[in-house]
């Protein structure tokens, strides 16, 4: 026991520190990264709802608004079927049946 | 080697190094999973955009093309004398005058819209100067919602009228064409005959007898008489309009 107090085979302090900051570093960029993934889960979630909120709305011919789409060179009267945000799934129909 | 493998010294720092493997390993792994998981939900929402933007143009292609009709108009005119004997002038005489005229109706907007197309390529097959007509329509974003993409709108018509629209997104979209069919509603037209009178001039050297005073002489004289033509006007009037046939759609390419 005694020999093993004197001894001075073994690992330096800063050796020692030094891991300990390597571990505290990996645990906290652990947890940064285990927030960022959880974060994008819940923004998938989100996009997820909204695309089959988006996808309702097209196929159920819900929430009409009038426009138009070019035939050739001729403006055609349509309604479109949006949920109402930009970039939102879009479907239409021609006034009158086409 | 073996020394150091058994050695324990810097074995703390070793392990530190490993831990911190581990976690930029677990990490990463879930982060990717996580921004997979967003992507696949932004890419089906662009295919299911795709597939939105072909049905709906598949839908107007196919009410506009119901409602639109062509209408080949021919009119002959032969004329033929009812005297062959007499010398006749008129080069009408024995001529057939054709005059073909073709129109189309539509009943709608979107039926205006590709009535001028489908009018030249009926037109082109009704008179046998094609065995297959092609056209090409667009179907652009207007005004309400630009961020639809366009579709083009290839027709093909064959030799009995039958109708095909292919319709197709731009190059890098996801879903391939939709094929629509449609069948054609062209009853055998019945001529329509009206046979009137036409007069007219004919004229023709003779000889006449003429007293000059002293004696009777015979005179070369330029006779005009009034003979008839029989006219005989045959209107065939000859309607072809579509009905929607069937429709094949695309798949995902993945």
């Amino acid at each position: 026991m005694r020999r093993k107090l004197r001894s001075k085979k073994g690992e330096s302090l800063v050796e020692v520190m030094v891991a300990i900051l390597i571990v505290a570093l990996s645990v906290t960029m652990l947890y940064t990264l285990l927030m960022s993934a959880s974060t994008m889960n819940k923004r998938a979630r989100t996009l997820s709802e909204q695309y089959q909120q988006e996808l309702n709305t097209a196929e159920e011919r819900a929430n009409p608004t009038s426009g138009t789409v070019t035939v050739g060179t001729e403006s055609v009267d349509v309604t479109f079927y949006a949920a109402g945000d930009d970039g939102a799934l879009t479907a239409y129909t021609a006034e009158g049946g086409g | 080697m073996r020394n150091k493998l058994r050695s324990n010294k810097g074995a703390s720092l070793l392990a530190a190094l490993l831990v911190f493997f581990i976690c930029a390993m677990v990490g990463a792994a879930v982060v990717t999973a996580a921004s997979a998981g967003i992507q696949h939900v932004q890419a089906r929402k662009a295919e299911q955009q795709e597939y939105l933007t072909l049905s709906s143009a598949a839908e107007l292609v196919a009410g506009g093309i119901k409602n639109v009709k062509f209408t080949e108009t021919q009119i002959s005119v032969r004329y033929e004398c009812q005297d062959t004997t007499d010398r006749i002038t008129d080069t009408r005489h024995t001529d057939a005058d054709y005059d073909a005229v073709p129109s189309v109706s539509a009943g709608t907007d979107a039926a205006g819209a590709m009535a001028a197309l489908l009018q030249t390529m009926a037109a082109g097959i009704y008179d046998k100067t094609e065995t297959i007509a092609e056209g090409t329509i667009t179907i652009a974003p207007g005004t309400g919602d630009p961020a639809l993409q366009t579709v083009t709108v290839k027709l093909t018509m064959d030799s009995a009228y039958h109708l095909t629209a292919t319709l197709s997104l731009p190059d890098g979209c996801h879903y391939s064409p939709f094929y629509l069919t449609f069948t054609p509603d062209a009853p055998a037209p019945t001529p329509n005959v009206v046979t009137t009178s036409e007069p007219h001039s004919v004229g023709s050297w003779g000889w006449q007898l003429i007293w000059n005073g002293k004696n009777w002489t015979y005179s070369r004289v330029w006779t005009v008489t009034t003979k008839y033509y029989d006219v005989a006007t045959t209107t065939t009037v000859t309607n072809v309009g579509w009905t929607f046939s069937s429709l094949t759609k695309g798949t995902v390419v993945t």
